[in-house]
């Protein structure tokens, strides 16, 4: 065989330029395998533009089977907590932080770790032909993201103790905020690597509002039809609360809104929510709210009742903000701010806290949003949300 | 025929140029789009040949987490994407001609890599080298040809030797990235049943060149304190910038275009010390603290007195 291959080499190497006359013949081949990748993701055929994004974390370290995070790690990584709100503002990072009881129990009241293929909330881009492979191939976007997680895992050197397949069922999903019957178009290249897009999941979701009295909706702007009754606290007689499907029950949130004027009173705030309709349209089941009031300041309350001084004045068109900050015990801290300036989907907003003095308890979720207008014809204009929508 | 061709892989240095947004959490992340540079490839063939191919970084995007210590940086890509300009590669041999036209060549850090920096000349200057090691950089390359397949090649491979580069986390942010991949590559030809006319293994050594580039950072913000009419003690601020800017007075927050009240007393420090119905707060200042700052979302700061 050697001497055949001498003799053609030298049969061979009069031409200039002969490798490229081989590209034209039969049965030749011109391979580079890479690493070995026994378990190669299919991604359909051309084109492989749209995609899926999706969590896959990265094996444990063997050494750290609990995965702790040091201390550096705890500084440097994301809460897991954090995804919705992250994604809303362009934060991402690809080491992940679970703060909950379970974990830091486990780690001495350090975090757990999850190191993600790729940056964590976004998730990791997985193109494929989604119109040609799903349902066809694969059932879901999940289904996908467990497959892209066998290759990755496959290929790399620390394999799971309880198998790939179990490992992979277990540790890859789809992303915060993705639809797993969905994928985003115009993601990727025609062969399928990452471009550059703009993803969705950075707008803030509308409010949905929902269990009307006296009140209307156009959109995500709710307006008091009822006469006004009179300008005592007992006066806050019409109101909405969002969907029930927008609930917030899990991480970091807010609430975004304004005001169409400040000569009328209006109040924005969370409820614990049963999961029944919100028969209670005043302020009293309201368990922190901001109240805009007609005298033009702001004031916080809870369950109704005005806590400490008012936040100073506010004009019409200023954005305000609710913050729900997950505690991680199944209740979160509500916090307040105005947005100062204009603000981009997917950075982080310039915005001026509203320091309140909390007397009550933290709330805890499932949260909802809750509102209560008191004279006719207040309006909460254009109120959004961002939360971890749990699927 | 398969072309399974990947020689293309040998992205060296590669300068980015930057619109980025920064942002604060537990880290601060970047974005980095407009990714340039140059790739080399250098391969070698049978028959004593040598195929070598110069052309550039098309189009790319890097997100990057990073976290200043006081040793140093913690530096995190969470996403590395390139696409390659693609070329062709074309030749005769005695008349007869033939050719490779890539239509599409794009790389991808498949494994996001957390890695140190340590710092070149002083902390201030924020500017870090690093070392990724070659076993934990991953990439995914895809490639298109004309070779009718309906579906891009695909493989997975490690750089032959670490990665290296320099990151400005400076006012100019930049990253420059050193990667060099070495490739083998199997040639055969004239193949009947177990037989082939050629069949060799080449080391294709693929070696790059690319280049760091940089663009300025925005400009610093611009501030005013200006005294109403008729002057006295109440001011007006007004700070405008490229990004958006937080006003501070001390360590109170003002917005934009607020009218203040300000006193100067002999006691140092800054404090509110009433807010009037109108909303008009009312400061006490220490000696020489009666200014204000604007600092933009890269850290640009200005002042401006209010006199």
């Amino acid at each position: 065989m050697r001497e055949f291959l001498k003799s053609s080499g030298r049969r061979l190497s009069t031409g200039w330029f002969w490798p490229l006359v081989l590209l034209a013949l039969p049965n030749c081949v011109l391979g580079n395998s890479g690493l070995p990748n026994p378990n190669k993701f299919n991604p359909g055929g051309e084109p492989l533009s749209t995609a899926v994004m999706c969590d896959i974390a990265k094996v444990p370290d063997p050494g750290n089977p609990g995965s702790c995070a040091n201390l550096a790690e705890s500084g440097s990584g994301m809460s897991l907590a954090h995804a919705a709100v992250a994604l809303a503002q362009g934060e991402f990072n690809s080491l992940g932080l679970d703060f909950t009881p379970a974990a830091t129990n486990s780690c001495n009241g350090s975090p757990r770790k999850t190191e993600f293929f790729e940056k964590f909330p976004d998730g990791s881009v997985v193109c494929l032909n989604c119109a040609q492979m799903i349902p066809a191939v694969y059932a879901d976007g999940n289904a996908v993201c467990v497959a892209k997680c066998k290759e990755l895992v496959g290929v790399g050197e620390v394999q799971p103790p309880g198998g790939l397949d179990a490992y992979c069922q277990a540790n890859a999903h789809v992303s915060t905020n993705f639809d797993k019957t969905a994928c985003y178009p115009d993601v990727c290249s025609v062969g399928g690597t990452p471009g550059a897009f703009e993803d969705p999941r950075r707008t803030q979701e509308k409010v949905k509002w929902s269990d009307f009295f006296g009140t209307t909706a156009v959109d995500n702007t709710l307006t008091r039809l009822a006469v006004t009754t009179g300008d005592t606290p007992a006066d806050f007689n019409a109101g909405a609360a969002a969907n029930l499907s927008q609930n917030i029950t899990v991480g970091d949130a807010w609430i975004e809104f304004e005001v169409l004027d400040n000569t009328k009173s209006h109040a924005l705030g969370v409820h614990t929510t049963n999961g029944g309709i919100d028969t209670n349209p005043s302020l009293t089941d309201m368990l922190f709210a901001l109240d805009l009031n007609k005298d033009g300041n702001i004031y916080f309350l809870e369950h109704g009742n005005q806590v400490g001084p008012t936040a100073g004045a506010y004009t019409a068109g200023q954005r305000f903000r609710i913050h729900i900050t997950d505690n991680n015990d199944g209740t979160a801290k509500i916090t307040y701010g105005r947005l100062n300036g204009s603000c981009t989907p997917g950075t982080k907003c310039l915005e001026d806290p509203l320091v309140n003095q909390q007397t009550s308890p933290d709330p805890a979720y499932p949260l909802r949003v809750d509102a209560s207008l008191r004279e006719q014809d207040a309006q909460l204009k254009d109120v959004t949300m961002v939360r971890i929508i749990t699927q | 025929m398969r072309t399974n061709r990947t020689l293309l892989v040998t992205v060296v240095a590669t300068g980015m140029m930057l619109s980025a947004t920064v942002a604060s959490a537990a880290s601060q992340s970047l974005t980095i789009t407009n990714l340039q540079g140059t790739v080399r490839i250098a391969q070698d063939l049978p028959c004593d040949q040598t195929v070598q191919v110069d052309t550039t970084i098309q189009s790319g995007h890097l997100d990057l987490a990073y976290q200043i210590q006081r040793e140093g940086v913690l530096l995190d890509f969470a996403r590395l994407d390139v696409f390659i300009t693609p070329f062709s590669v074309e030749g005769n041999c005695d008349g007869v001609g033939a050719s490779v036209n890539f239509r599409e060549i794009g790389l991808k850090l498949a494994s996001a890599v957390i890695f140190p920096g340590e710092p070149v000349g002083g902390l201030e200057d924020r500017l870090y080298r690093f070392r990724i090691p070659k076993e934990q950089f991953l990439l995914f390359e895809s490639v298109l040809d004309d070779s009718g397949a309906p579906q891009p090649k695909t493989l997975y491979k490690r750089p032959s030797e670490d990665v290296t580069g320099l990151i400005d986390l400076g006012r100019n942010k930049s990253v420059q990235l050193h990667v060099v991949l070495t490739d083998e590559v199997q040639f055969k030809a004239g193949c009947e049943r177990n037989r082939c006319l050629i069949d060799e293994t080449h080391t294709g050594t693929t070696t790059s060149d690319v280049l760091a580039a940089v663009i300025p950072g925005p400009t610093p913000p611009i501030v005013s304190c200006t005294p109403t009419a008729p002057p006295g003690s109440t001011f007006n601020v007004f700070a405008s910038d490229e990004t958006a800017v937080v006003i501070k007075l001390g360590t109170f927050t003002l917005a934009n275009e607020e009218t203040f009240q300000l006193q100067e007393t002999g006691q140092p420090g800054v404090r509110l010390v009433e807010t009037s119905r109108t909303g008009v707060r009312h400061f006490q200042v220490g000696p020489g603290e009666a200014f204000v700052t604007a600092t933009d979302t890269e850290g640009n700061v200005a002042i401006a007195f209010c006199k």
